[in-house]
């Protein structure tokens, strides 16, 4: 499930973004160009994360920004950051982050069975581990078929 | 929203009856509830007088939020 939610082009790794806004930022243009989101979305994601804090940090180094449905998605849409260089996001516990998946959803029941799967997905250390440790998209996209095939 | 479907698995697997409902920090203040489950960040910011306040630090780890669940409800009991 997760596998066919992601694509090469909803994928970047090496991300060197500087601060937690333009990582952001950056996993929200990934929305946006696999046309899941309108230009809107993302500026939507930023302040979004700035009104909540921390909250879209959800695990050690991994966050999920994203903003209401009605400020520009177009469909369901997951993305995914690797940072090289992880950023803060004022989270105390979960700070650094380097993994930022952005997410879309028209509507709050549409998404409910993605989530979990990447909720699942994320639990597994072996699995954000080896997200780090990869080096190109198509690594990254293996990672998530491998985990998948397990379960 | 993921937090919720945890907790759901959490209490169902303990056999305790509840009602999850998600909210804000501030409707959380005002709800009448036995307990908050939240994070670290928004904790300090429900000021709710008689719901004991639960911080979940890894909202996708089972076993956390099952052994947190397990212990704010035992407390409840006694």
């Amino acid at each position: 499930m997760l596998r066919e939610a992601l694509d090469h082009g909803s994928v970047l790794v090496g991300g060197e973004p500087g601060d937690w806004r333009e990582a952001v930022k950056a996993s929200g243009r990934l929305l946006v160009a696999v046309g899941a989101a309108e230009e809107r979305y993302v500026t939507a994601m930023v302040r979004t994360t700035e009104e909540l804090g921390p909250y879209a940090v959800i695990a050690p180094g991994v966050a999920i920004p994203h903003a209401r449905p009605e400020e520009g998605a177009r469909r369901v849409g997951l993305s995914l950051a690797v940072l090289s260089e992880p950023v803060e996001f004022g989270s105390k516990q979960n700070d650094p982050v380097d993994l930022v998946f952005g997410f879309s959803t028209t509507d709050s029941d549409a998404h409910v069975e993605l989530i979990q799967a990447l909720a699942d997905f994320i639990e597994k250390p072996e699995n954000t581990e080896a997200l780090r440790g990869a080096s190109t998209v198509e690594e990254v996209l293996q990672v998530v078929e491998r985990s998948e095939g397990d379960a | 929203m993921i937090l919720k479907s945890r907790l759901k698995e959490a209490l169902n697997a303990q056999g305790v009856d509840h009602i999850l409902d998600v909210t804000d920090a501030s409707a959380a203040s005002g709800q009448d509830a036995d307990l908050i489950f939240t994070s670290d960040e928004l904790a300090p910011k429900i000021r709710n007088k008689k719901a004991k306040v639960v911080i979940i630090n890894n909202f996708t780890d089972r076993s956390e939020i099952r052994q947190k669940a397990e212990q704010a409800v035992a407390e409840l009991g006694g």
